[in-house]
């Protein structure tokens, strides 16, 4: 275990660089002359070239991306054209309202997508069962933004309970979490519900039942411990999409995240905010997967890394 | 088809058949476009006629442009049906021809590191890298297309390859390669059609995902400009009037729930019909 994990860890460095190269290259692939869109339209040839040296951008692309990685490294993703600021600070600023609101649709999934999935293995092929069925399609099946502005018009326009834009305290949150985490509930539950299945069949369930166990021990302690071990695998999958589906969200809610910043920055060119928004979006990817697998490991010891 | 269609019948399975007319409409509308209504009267402004509610003249009412809605979802479905089976059809034969290569030729280190670099593609969510590939080549319907099309290669290639790994074992295989057939023959001729009702039933879902994450792009702006009749355009320039005319909004809504729900279900369908054992066990 302690071997695999360190592994694991290692080859984050492979990926890590490949990300970064990836990254850099967004900059080299964009049409036009990133000097020139810095500089902005009034600006004279003697300023565009004193920008082009200033930024390194007169270097050959290998010196360029080892420039690019040496100040990666240092937390420098260089400054924003728009504000002029770092595009650090300005990632840091956004990024724990994305994480907020990733989190709470990730909780939103979980908390009602593993409970139903439970009561529908229980009892299949029943009505519960049956709309479980029919809303992990639509799930998959729904826009998300159009799914945020109904239950934007519901919810804020009609019945007024909740804000409908902004961040603020947890009124704020409920809308576009639902949003996010709605389209997983019933995916997370058919995927609890077709484990338990599975889990229940098994022979140690029956052993379980046979010394005479009571069947809440036997549900919760023998079968849903081990029914959830895939669940978790997947639940960093879903994490990733829905840092997705975050970009799309934030930007119906106006909800002050990475991913609206992202939109606005490739709308204005303003390259080095694309390039350091899209890093830290396929960082966090990298990071999420590397956890999960690390916990698969650890719940489930029966797997062996050769 | 007509066995597909015999299959669902017999099994009852009415959603499938929902989704195949769900289908068949989406595609008849898109085909028969400009039939049906001109291009012009799907994006020329008129104004004095914005907002207006649904009524005989204008059957879903119009848009905040005064353009008639359902001329202009008319000809959003001829552009979500392009953007989706152009896409589709890009990423199912790279995806393929590398997943088959890969498979084929599994001992090779080319394969190993190609395969590797799809499976840590497949991590990333398709629509981040989709938008990454739209900053580099700007917005348009041909960017948006090509970048779902490319985002999507890593889904057929890891398809595709677990098949032809079990296939080349099999004794007609081996029985062709004995006889001399060559490699490339081997993997097209013999390999590759039997992967075919995976490619149908993948290619089936990867469309409503295409419809799906175009219109999400488009919502964003980084698809067809305006005045382009996009469902997802249309939800994003008119979403400022939802509170005063709500039908703008669910119109295209509407259509593309509708649409990518039907896509899904005949995907669904076509996989029990290809393995009925799936439904057995994924379904109880």
């Amino acid at each position: 275990m302690f071997n695999y994990a360190l592994r694991r860890i290692i080859l984050l460095i492979p990926m890590l660089l490949g990300i970064s190269i990836g990254v850099f290259l967004v900059l080299h692939l964009i049409p036009g002359d990133p000097a020139r869109s810095a500089a902005g339209p009034d600006a004279s040839e003697e300023d565009v070239e004193m920008i082009r040296k200033s930024y390194g951008l007169d270097k050959p692309l290998p010196v360029q991306y080892g420039l690019y990685l040496k100040k990666l490294i240092q937390g420098d993703l260089g400054r924003s054209f728009r504000t002029r600021r770092p595009v650090t600070q300005e990632i840091g600023q956004r990024l724990p309202a994305t994480i907020e609101l990733s989190v709470c649709a990730m909780l939103f999934a979980v908390l009602l997508g593993i409970p139903i999935g439970i009561l529908s293995s229980l009892k299949p092929k029943t009505f519960l069962d049956n709309i479980v069925t029919y809303f992990a399609v639509f799930g998959i099946s729904m826009p998300i933004f159009f799914l945020g502005l109904v239950l934007m018009i519901l919810f804020s326009s009609v019945l007024t309970w909740l804000p409908p834009t902004g961040r603020g305290g947890i009124a704020h949150l409920i809308l576009p979490g639902i949003t996010l985490g709605l389209p997983y509930v019933a995916t997370v539950a058919r995927l609890t519900r077709s484990n338990m299945l599975d889990v229940l069949s098994e022979d140690y369930i029956r052993t379980a039942r046979s010394k005479g166990l009571c069947e809440r021990v036997v549900i919760y302690k023998h079968g849903l411990v081990n029914a959830l071990i895939p669940v978790v695998t997947l639940l960093g999958v879903y994490f990733g999409r829905m840092l997705g589906g975050a970009v799309i969200t934030e930007t119906v809610f106006a909800w002050p995240g990475l991913g609206r910043y992202m939109i606005e920055a490739i709308v204005l060119r303003d390259i080095y905010v694309v390039q350091g928004t899209i890093l830290v979006f396929a960082i966090s990817v990298v990071l999420v997967n590397l956890i999960v697998d690390l916990l698969y490991g650890f719940l489930d010891p029966r797997i062996t890394y050769s | 088809m007509i066995k597909f269609l015999a299959f669902l019948v017999r099994s009852k399975d009415f959603s499938a058949i929902g989704g195949l007319i769900v289908v068949a409409a989406f595609i008849l509308t898109a085909v028969c476009a400009p039939w049906l209504a001109s291009w012009e009267s799907a994006t020329k402004v008129a104004l004095q006629h914005s907002l207006l509610k649904p009524s005989q003249q204008h059957v879903l009412g119009t848009d905040e442009m005064g353009r008639d809605l359902l001329v202009r979802i008319i000809w959003g479905a001829r552009i979500s049906l392009v953007v989706a089976i152009l896409s589709v059809s890009l990423s199912l034969v790279v995806g393929v021809f590398i997943g088959a290569l890969a498979g084929y030729y599994e001992d090779k280190r080319l394969s190993f590191i190609t395969m590797r670099i799809m499976d840590s593609l497949i991590a990333f969510p398709r629509i981040l890298l989709a938008i990454m590939l739209i900053t580099i080549m700007g917005t348009g319907i041909v960017s948006l297309t090509t970048a779902i099309g490319l985002s999507t290669i890593p889904i057929y290639a890891r398809l595709i390859r677990g098949p032809v790994l079990s296939l080349k074992k099999r004794e007609y295989v081996l029985a062709a390669k004995s006889i001399g057939t060559g490699d490339l023959s081997i993997l097209f001729k013999e390999i590759l059609p039997n992967t075919l009702s995976n490619i149908i039933v993948q290619g089936t879902i990867s469309i409503a995902e295409a419809i799906l994450i175009a219109s999400g792009l488009s919502f964003l702006g980084l698809g067809p400009q305006p005045p382009i009749p996009e469902w997802g355009a249309m939800i994003a320039s008119s979403r400022a009037y939802i509170r005063s005319a709500p039908h703008v909004v669910f119109a295209p809504g509407i259509a593309l729930f509708v649409v990518i729900l039907g896509f899904n279900i005949l995907g669904d369908g076509l996989r029990d019909y290809y393995d009925p054992r799936f439904k057995k066990t994924q379904r109880g």
